[in-house]
């Protein structure tokens, strides 16, 4: 026997029914267009998921999109030279940890926003690789700062900037003066014909950088 | 009563908390909260509410529901504002005592600014539609 949909406002069982698509998205995990459902009471002219049957078909979803991402992230990392032995050793997970969640595409919810913020500022890494140490951690993060400038503010893919950095021929170093983020050498290394010639400060412009 | 809306807000919290079923989403609510808030499902907008994510819950106004059905059960409309962690929010409730349930009626980033103004009081004091 199926029961009737009462209206949650006036109590009546006058109640349409109407159907419409919607889009959900994932940041890296994509979008997916889904069927929702909606109740119109005719006689308060309410409207509502009366029977409460988009929840469902909602939460499936964002677990698909979200174990899209951990697998596209992790495909990221992997693509750009990354490790993942390496990082999880850095994040101090147990080993295959990052293997398990991109073969069956379900970490926890910390896992998920983990991933998200390493891939949204791979530097991180490197902030974990010197144990969170605050001094390090501004340094590191100024340094990506004074790189995203370098490249005329343009938006890179900051992965793709991290996995460039790991070259040998990167471009750029920097020397923190007084161990201080405030003055800081940015020593630009010439690469012409592939040779890296280390020690060839082309330009030093000192910068400061005001907090 | 002075305190109407302070006892509203503390049984609508209660109510989160121990009946969530007697929670009633209407309108754009669910709609407006996954736009808006990344908050998916019912369950999880009354998760929010009933463990204190509504930051900062101040009262902005009581009103007559103008889509009221009944002249014996009027509904009346009791709207806060809040923050969770850095954005503004605006959640208007209803105690419908004729069913035993709490509405709520909207639940989206303020319309008019998050922070009480010279210029909100006044318009509180001329009369303004609902959000």
């Amino acid at each position: 026997m199926s029961q009737k949909t009462h209206c949650p406002v006036c109590g009546s069982t006058d109640i349409s029914f109407s159907e419409h698509y919607e889009i959900l998205s994932e940041s890296y995990g994509g979008s997916k267009e889904i069927l929702l459902f909606e109740n119109f009471c005719n006689t308060c002219e309410t409207p509502g998921d009366f029977e409460e049957k988009n929840d469902g078909i909602i939460q499936s979803t964002v677990d698909e999109l979200k174990a899209r991402a951990v697998v596209n992230i992790l495909n990221d990392f992997i693509e750009n030279g990354f490790n993942l032995s390496s990082m999880e050793r850095v994040l101090e997970l147990p080993q295959r940890t990052l293997a398990k969640w991109k073969n069956t595409g379900k970490p926890s919810a910390a896992g998920v926003s983990l991933l998200k913020l390493i891939r949204c500022f791979p530097w991180l890494l490197e902030v974990a690789e010197q144990n969170f140490e605050f001094q390090s951690a501004q340094k590191i993060y100024i340094s990506t700062a004074y790189t995203f400038i370098a490249n005329n503010s343009t938006y890179m893919d900051p992965l793709k900037i991290k996995a460039e950095e790991k070259s040998p021929f990167s471009g750029m170093s920097y020397t923190f003066n007084d161990n201080s983020i405030r003055n800081v050498t940015i020593n630009l290394h010439s690469s012409t014909d592939r040779d890296f010639h280390s020690e060839q400060i082309i330009n030093s412009p000192q910068l400061t950088c005001d907090r | 009563m002075a305190d109407d809306h302070a006892r509203i807000l503390r049984e609508f919290l209660l109510a989160c908390s121990e009946t969530p079923e007697k929670i009633k989403p209407i309108n754009n609510v669910l709609a407006d909260a996954r736009y808006h808030y990344k908050i998916q499902t019912k369950p999880a907008l009354i998760d929010l509410i009933a463990n204190n994510g509504l930051e900062q819950l101040s009262f902005d106004k009581k009103k007559v529901w103008k889509k009221n059905f009944t002249d014996h059960h009027p509904l009346f409309v009791y709207s806060f504002k809040f923050k969770t962690l850095h954005l503004p929010g605006y959640i208007a409730i209803i105690e419908n005592k004729m069913l035993g349930n709490w509405l709520i009626k909207s639940f989206h980033p303020p319309t008019k600014g998050s922070n009480p103004t010279l210029a909100d009081k006044f318009q509180n004091l001329i009369g303004q539609p609902e959000e």
